[in-house]
């Protein structure tokens, strides 16, 4: 009797050490997923929606660009479920037609926007070509039909899509900013310049819920000051700005040589929010140091914050940051994603920084500073979003492998930017 | 009267030299002849202060006969220690019914001849079967393709997988991952052949898995296990009871606690300029890769061949576990795995064919039935 009772407690202590995995995540909850060949480097990132058993789930869009040969490259447009399983993808070569450089035509896609109804709008720049200067195109999310729209004299940088169903670009022209409304047929509705004093470039492009537009850029030897800076601006619908207050310089006045370079603006519930980096800084060992300003509606600065986040090395000072997207996360924070130069014992990381929207980064943030990538490969978080379900943070980068082959990664970390549920 | 003395010295002194001249064995047959003849009186005598120089096998003789003397005798309370100490002398001692008078076998039914307990020890080699739970990698999972010891999750093999799929040619190389066990165990016999036991095992097992992102990005990764094991089992033997049977074939049945000591990972990728990883720890870092506590059931089947009152045996064991080996929660979390080999651990349970050589060591301690 003695030894079956042993023999049942054995059971019980088996069953009860067991570590059962009932809390695995679901493949759909946080993943790493690498796409492509060769040379390619992440640009954007979109959502779509689709039906899976009646369901409707998120998959993603990520917009890259693929280089084949080192010397061309073109739009690639990949199409994941919700797992992050690749359904389909394109390449598409942009100057094709423009037979006069089409093998040694430089294809760079700049943003891809949904507009609703399953279509996209995907807009680049297209460099080395006799005949074109940038493009748009339509596309759905088969990825198979698409239109493209070339644009023989604008270095096409964004565009949205108007309520009246035409579309809005923004370009860089001459050293100066381009806003111009189209139609789907290609007609030109209007065009407005903004043109300050030297080197012009648009970056983002948004309209206000009063139907006026927002514009973010950089421009060289703004208001006589030396190095790039900042500008935002709000126009009105037809792309004209009416205040010269609308247009301010926003970070370093008192280092006027610094070159402060946006790199991405999102519409947040406050206005808008822009992240950059600022280069060269003595501060920092002449080395890119992250920003984000916070602006309003009419382009006024609510709250600027330079990011000094101590430095893992024996020398101190500040991390090197280079924020490339930003996104407001489940909590209202600001996450932003880019790339760690020279992160101590690695080449460039792939960062994931959580910030206060008005109070920036906190020492008690430091912890939720993260770093991915590989030890040996220069690898950046080019596009970040929130998912619009669950509050996770879904991240579109560029992993270096080397030997050429750099591969598009997409990331869904959780809510807190971690890669565990 | 000086030769009466000396004849009287003589002839005394002559029949004890002779009496002391006959070996232990012959003193042995003379005294089972004086009990066939009815002689009781003096036969413990004559065999108790000769013991230690009897054989094996006449200590046996010599020590039944002590307890058929005193059965005899009526001195019962020295022929049950006599019987004792024949059957610490010969465990499992077998009585033969055409010789052996019905009082000793009265007496022999009261006492305990089956061993205690046994105690196994095994020792042989595995191969590991491990079975795809959920597929998760930093593949497309639709396009790419997953081998474990060569099978997809599906368990298809190259051949198979390549004729269903247009994913390009996938090659695997794996197929067979040996390891090594070792085991002690103890069984007690509960009944009608049926063992209870209970003990301790070090199981060293690997198995290989290849991640095909396309046909040209390739990623293997080995990852070996050493776990502690405290398995528990019941165990029925065909024709337990009868001793005559020199091989017993078996099946048992058994659960089994597993604790893991260590689990590394060999590693490479041909992804870029490529990876190679050896001997990474992934159960020692923080964010564990593995579970540490596991527990898996298994069956078995196997035959004892009987040595005197132990056993020699083979043993064929499947161990299969029902919960998952890897960590899901950290699954992506080892930025060497997903960043510079790119490769994540699908959710797997592990499943072990074992075949081992053992010695089974029975322990007798017989005593008095109440």
């Amino acid at each position: 009797m003695k030894s079956y009772k042993l023999f049942v407690l054995g059971l019980f202590f088996i069953w009860s050490c067991a570590e059962e995995d009932v809390n695995s995540p679901s493949q759909s909850d946080v993943f790493i997923k690498y796409y492509g060949a060769n040379a390619n480097q992440a640009v954007d990132l979109a959502t779509y929606t689709y039906l899976e058993n009646d369901v409707e789930e998120t998959g993603y869009m990520i917009l890259a660009q693929n280089e084949s040969d080192g010397i061309q490259s073109d739009f690639y447009l990949v199409r994941t479920d919700k797992y992050g399983n690749e359904v389909n993808s394109v390449i598409i070569d942009v100057a094709e037609a423009d037979s006069a450089s089409a093998t040694s035509t430089v294809d760079i896609p700049k943003k891809i926007k949904p507009i609703g109804n399953g279509q996209f709008l995907v807009v680049g720049v297209i460099s080395g070509s006799l005949n074109y200067l940038g493009a748009w195109i339509e596309i759905d999310t088969s990825l198979n039909s698409t239109n493209i729209h070339r644009v023989s004299d604008v270095e096409t940088i964004d565009i949205i899509k108007t309520d009246d169903n035409e579309v809005i670009i923004l370009g860089d022209q001459n050293e100066r900013i381009v806003i111009r409304k189209l139609d789907f047929d290609d007609n030109l509705i209007w065009s407005s310049e903004v043109d300050f004093t030297g080197d012009d470039e648009a970056l983002a492009l948004f309209e206000n819920p009063n139907g006026n537009l927002f514009i973010v850029g950089s421009s060289r030897a703004y208001e006589e000051t030396e190095g790039i800076n900042i500008f935002a601006l709000e126009t009105n619908s037809r792309g004209t700005a009416e205040s010269s207050d609308g247009v301010p310089k926003i970070l370093n006045e008192s280092t006027a040589s610094n070159d402060d370079i946006p790199t991405a603006v999102i519409a947040t519930p406050w206005g808008y929010s822009i992240t950059g980096y600022t280069l060269p800084n003595a501060q920092n060992g002449n080395e890119p140091q992250g920003f984000v300003v916070n602006v309003s509606r009419t382009a006024n600065i609510l709250y600027t914050h330079v990011f000094e986040f101590p430095s893992n090395s024996s020398n101190g000072g500040f991390e090197s940051t280079w924020p490339q997207a930003l996104t407001v996360d489940y909590a209202g924070f600001l996450s932003v994603v880019g790339r760690l130069p020279e992160f101590p014992g690695k080449q460039d990381e792939m960062m994931v920084m959580r910030i206060h929207p008005s109070l920036g980064l906190q020492e008690s943030d430091y912890g939720s500073c993260r770093s991915f990538g590989r030890a040996t490969g220069d690898d950046v978080a080019n596009a970040v979003i929130t998912h619009p379900l669950d509050g996770d943070l879904v991240i579109a980068g560029t992993v270096d492998f080397g030997s050429g082959t750099s591969l598009i990664s997409l990331m869904k970390l959780s809510e807190t930017g971690d890669l565990v549920d | 009267m000086k030769r009466i003395f000396l004849f009287s010295f003589f002839a005394i002194f002559g029949a004890t030299w002779v009496y002391a001249q006959l070996t232990a064995t012959q003193q042995l047959n003379k005294a089972e002849d004086d009990y066939e003849a009815g002689i009781l009186i003096g036969i413990p005598d004559q065999i108790n202060g000769r013991m230690e120089e009897f054989s094996k096998a006449e200590k046996v003789r010599a020590k039944k006969l002590l307890t058929l003397v005193y059965i005899f005798s009526d001195e019962e309370k020295k022929a049950e220690e006599a019987l004792v100490d024949l059957l610490r002398e010969e465990p499992e001692y077998q009585l033969d019914p055409k010789v052996d008078p019905a009082e000793l076998f009265f007496l022999y039914s009261q006492f305990r001849t089956a061993p205690i307990f046994k105690v196994s020890f095994r020792a042989g080699a595995n191969m590991s079967n491990p079975t795809i739970l959920g597929e998760y990698g930093t593949y497309d999972l639709d396009e790419g393709a997953l081998f474990v010891n060569g099978k997809t999750k599906s368990g298809l093999d190259s051949k198979e997988y390549n004729g269903l799929f247009e994913s390009g040619s996938m090659s695997p190389t794996g197929g067979i991952q040996a390891g090594w066990w070792t085991e002690v165990m103890a069984e007690k016999h509960v009944g009608k052949g049926v063992e209870l036991g209970g003990g301790l095992q070090v199981r060293n097992s690997k198995y290989f898995a290849e991640q095909f992102s396309t046909s040209s990005q390739k990623v293997e990764w080995t990852n070996k296990q050493l776990m502690f094991r405290v398995p528990i089992q019941v165990k029925y033997t065909y024709n337990y009871m009868n001793r005559n049977k020199s091989i017993l074939p078996y099946a048992l049945l058994g659960l089994s606690y597993d604790y893991l000591m260590s689990a590394t990972v060999d590693a490479s990728s041909d992804i870029g300029i490529g990876a190679t990883v050896t001997g990474m720890d992934i159960k020692g870092i923080d964010d564990r890769q593995v579970n540490v506590h596991n527990m898996s059931y298994y069956v078995g089947l196997g035959a004892k061949y009987r040595v005197k009152t132990h056993f020699l045996n083979v043993e064929l064991r499947y161990d299969m576990s029902p919960f998952n080996y890897i960590n899901g929660d950290n699954r992506n979390n080892n930025q060497t795995s997903t960043f510079e080999l790119g490769y994540v651990e699908p959710d797997l349970r592990m499943n072990v064919l074992s075949l081992s050589l053992g010695f089974t060591y029975s322990v007798h301690n017989p005593v008095k039935l109440k």
